[in-house]
């Protein structure tokens, strides 16, 4: 499932997805892949993006039934 | 043979012996000196780049394994007589290996770290050049003797060129993403 909210919250903060790699030490395919769905970042990850995106882990990653 | 030249055999067999205890001693420590600057310093590769190195040796693995069992069969059977030659085994398998992961990791985006400035164009490069000079060697190489060297020329050349391939592929699929990627 893809993650719009990342993606948003992204676009909201004016980060590319190179900008939001660089700040929380990944690579760009990394948040792609997030933001695609296509991989589960481990925790420390989700806190790093969140931080960056002044976030909480609920806003961006918990999926909603 | 003189004197002189015995001795001069026993005193480089006494060396190169010597040093097959020395080098890998000397590399040990190499290694540990490296790791001990290197400690301390952010990781290379991302969690998910690791996973996906991770993923890609474990198929690397069992491609080998498979590899193996087959050369056996096919050596067994007796179709081939190239298949006695150990270097031919060795190197294939080498090259095989090194194929699947690399492959592997070029399409999962995993081949380079996220803060290494490498130049991707560069590799390509290199990897057409390799691939190219492989194959003209063994194309070219019509000694009978090295029959079976040719083939793993050919092999190595090939290798390269579908490792330029991939990389291709890889920065075009990337390239695609990246204009939908939403940039702000």
């Amino acid at each position: 499932m893809k993650n719009l909210r990342l993606r948003s919250a992204r676009a909201a903060k004016g980060l590319s997805q190179q900008a939001l790699a660089d700040l929380v030490g990944a690579s760009r395919q990394t948040i792609n892949a997030i933001e695609q769905g296509d991989y589960n970042p481990t925790i420390n990850l989700c806190i790093a993006i969140c931080r960056v995106l002044d976030k909480t882990l609920d806003d961006i990653f918990w999926e909603e039934q | 043979m003189s004197d002189g030249t015995i001795t001069t055999i026993t005193i480089l067999l006494f060396v190169f012996v010597l040093s097959a205890f020395i080098w890998p001693i000397a590399l040990g420590i190499h290694l540990e000196l490296e790791g001990r600057k290197k400690r301390g310093e952010p990781p290379a590769y991302d969690e998910r780049q690791k996973l996906a190195r991770l993923r890609a040796g474990s198929r690397a693995m069992y491609a080998l394994l498979f590899f193996l069992v087959l050369w056996a069969i096919v050596d067994q059977i007796g179709c081939f007589d190239w298949t006695a030659s150990v270097l031919d085994l060795v190197l294939c398998a080498l090259m095989l290996t090194f194929v699947v992961w690399s492959g592997e990791c070029i399409l999962r985006g995993a081949m380079l770290g996220f803060n290494q400035r490498k130049s991707e164009s560069g590799q390509i490069i290199s990897y057409f050049s390799l691939g190219a000079c492989w194959t003209i060697i063994g194309g070219t190489n019509t000694d009978a003797m090295s029959s079976s060297l040719r083939a793993v020329q050919m092999l190595m050349g090939g290798s390269f060129l579908i490792l330029g391939i991939l990389m291709l592929y890889a920065r075009y699929k990337r390239r695609r993403s990246d204009a939908g990627d939403g940039e702000v």
